[in-house]
């Protein structure tokens, strides 16, 4: 996986945990985890978010 | 391209008339004119084109004594006080 | 040995399983094939961190050869052996330095030392800054903020009160405005190893630069009369100022239509169409001609500073200072910034600015990383001359109408601005946040997109 900057990383679980909030399916086990930025940051590190970042 | 043009500037202190010299001043890092190749390989790892490096007028006391000419490139070996030897590069030009 | 007994007598246990995973790890070293990791095991080494925390002694005892040993073992490396399995890492100069330093007299293997690199290579990266950081922004912040705090009170007298010198938010605004000549310009002269330690020399020295005029060595009246003016000399004045007569009247001789005659304790000096506009036009030319010394250096004085003379000079003229005989070119400088591109190179003028505008902060207390210090001057320095911060630089050059508007003078850019029809392509910070979207900067400048699987 490419690294990514902190700021690619904040867009990312922004965007992630916004669909979650609305209602997404999640992609992993959540285990009692409620908080919708919470799960989305479990999912990035499990690298299993469906959205990338476009360079330049 | 010349490879000894202006090659170490502060290494050729023999020699001269006493006159002191640009380079000699301690504000004044190292110059030294790189050669094509290196040109080539510098542009590569930066992904630029040479214009989009800092500039060094061709009327620049330093540029005049190393004898850098309108586009050739420059490296400029900087004492830094954050990361002890920082190496910049300036484009020579008008 | 490597191994403690107690992990010897757990792994006992465990059985064939895993010793033959031991022994293939142990022959993925290089140099290392079965038959070698075999013997290590039997010897106690059980994973590849226990072979390569083995010196080098031990290695060979089991029968491993020189060469493969010395890679593998640990054993102390030479500097320049250190630096050269530092080749084509990239760290920082004084991170190399330092990394040999500590590691220099330790026993350690290669393998060992690349995990260390390794280490201190993901602890550089994560301190190094993000791309899309607003840099410039946080530089822009760290120096204005402290300028806030600074001191209102702008003069102050360095040394033995006798020259005085700019400092506090006057200076710091006059270092980033790039002003053509600074408030208070001032020349530090060294002098040469052999001269630093003659008092003589450097009060000869400093009489000989600073400016004499002519009034300074004597008396003026105008003999309306005769058309014509008369100086009495004062002799004191002139063995004071190193001055002789001979040089005095040479040096009114040199002046245009004009006649000198010298009688003793006077010189008389009358013009050759003798009229009264011919008088006057001699007498203002006259009047502030200087005799002896460097153009713009009003006053020189000797200091006695970490143990040699030094020259500080009110009034800066560096060029021809540093041709002189017994003055040190590498380290005299002076603190009017817009000379130095001309004397000395851009490169230096970027130093300079680093320089001053660190003393002057350090000078009141306030820290500043000069990092933010460097950003500012590169800025200033990039295309080769010296360019102000300001409405006259950096800022008045900027591309977006909307951008230079927003500085300063708003509605004359924008009347410029429409009577020449420019388009804003709204690509910079400032035009994003007049018309209210995201900036292109941090998070604003990442764009998403969905990830394929392939």
């Amino acid at each position: 996986m490419q690294e990514l900057t902190r700021f690619e990383r904040a867009r990312i679980i922004g965007a992630r945990a916004l669909q979650i909030a609305m209602g997404a399916p999640v992609l992993i086990k959540v285990d009692g985890v409620t908080d919708p930025v919470e799960i989305a940051e479990i999912e990035l590190m499990e690298e299993i978010i469906p959205i990338t970042v476009r360079r330049r | 391209m010349d490879k000894d043009r202006g090659k170490d500037n502060k290494d050729k202190k023999e020699g001269r008339d006493g006159k002191w010299e640009v380079s000699d001043h301690e504000l004044v890092p190292c110059h030294e004119i790189i050669s094509q190749k290196e040109v080539t390989a510098l542009l590569k790892e930066y992904d630029i084109e040479k214009e989009k490096l800092p500039k060094l007028l061709s009327t620049d006391p330093v540029a005049k004594e190393i004898g850098a000419k309108v586009n050739d490139i420059v490296r400029i070996t900087r004492k830094s006080s954050t990361s002890g030897v920082f190496i910049a590069y300036r484009l020579v030009m008008l | 040995m490597a191994m403690s007994e107690n992990q010897d007598l757990d792994l006992g246990g465990v059985g064939v399983e895993s010793k033959k995973g031991s022994i293939r790890s142990i022959s993925s070293l290089p140099g290392i094939g079965e038959h070698r990791a075999e013997v290590l095991y039997n010897a106690g080494f059980r994973t590849v961190d226990d072979v390569i925390k083995a010196s080098v002694d031990e290695l060979q005892d089991l029968g491993i050869p020189n060469e493969i040993a010395t890679s593998l073992g640990r054993r102390s490396l030479g500097e320049k052996e250190l630096s050269d399995l530092l080749v084509g890492y990239r760290l920082p100069q004084n991170l190399r330095v330092l990394l040999i330093e500590k590691i220099r007299n330790i026993e350690i293997s290669e393998m060992e030392l690349k995990r260390a690199i390794d280490e201190l290579l993901a602890l550089y990266k994560q301190i190094t800054v993000d791309p899309n950081e607003p840099v410039g922004t946080v530089a822009a912040q760290s120096m204005g903020e402290p300028g806030t705090q600074m001191t209102m009170r702008t003069f102050h007298y360095a040394g033995v009160a006798e020259t005085s010198v700019t400092l506090g938010l006057p200076r710091l605004i006059e270092i980033m405005d790039a002003r053509t000549e600074p408030s208070t310009p001032l020349m530090t002269i060294y002098l040469k190893e052999g001269y630093d330690q003659n008092l003589e020399f450097a009060k000869k020295l400093a009489i000989e630069i600073s400016t004499t005029k002519l009034l300074d060595l004597c008396e003026m009246r105008v003999d309306l009369e005769g058309k014509s003016m008369i100086l009495e000399v004062d002799e004191r004045a002139l063995e004071s100022r190193r001055v002789t007569g001979e040089e005095l009247v040479d040096k009114l001789s040199s002046q245009k239509n004009c006649e000198v005659n010298d009688m003793g304790e006077t010189i008389v000096i009358s013009p050759i169409e003798k009229n009264y506009r011919q008088l006057q036009k001699l007498f203002f030319s006259i009047k502030d001609m200087r005799v002896k010394g460097t153009p713009e250096i009003k006053r020189a004085i000797v200091r006695r500073e970490r143990g040699e003379y030094v020259i500080i000079t009110e009034g800066s003229n560096l060029a021809p200072v540093l041709e002189l005989e017994g003055v040190d070119a590498s380290r005299s400088t002076t603190n009017d910034i817009y000379e130095i591109p001309k004397v000395l190179g851009i490169e230096a003028t970027r130093n300079a600015i680093i320089r001053e505008t660190v003393s002057t902060l350090e000078e009141q207390h306030l820290d500043v990383d000069v990092r933010h210090v460097m950003l500012i001057a590169d800025l200033m320095t990039k295309d080769g001359g010296l360019k102000a911060i300001g409405r006259h630089g950096i800022s008045g050059e900027k591309a977006s109408l909307l951008a230079r508007a927003a500085f300063e003078i708003t509605v004359n850019h924008l009347l410029d601005g429409a009577m020449r029809g420019e388009v804003d392509h709204l690509d910079g910070v400032v035009e994003n946040i007049i018309t209210g979207q995201p900036i292109a900067v941090g998070t604003g400048k990442v764009s998403l997109t969905m990830k394929w699987s392939d």
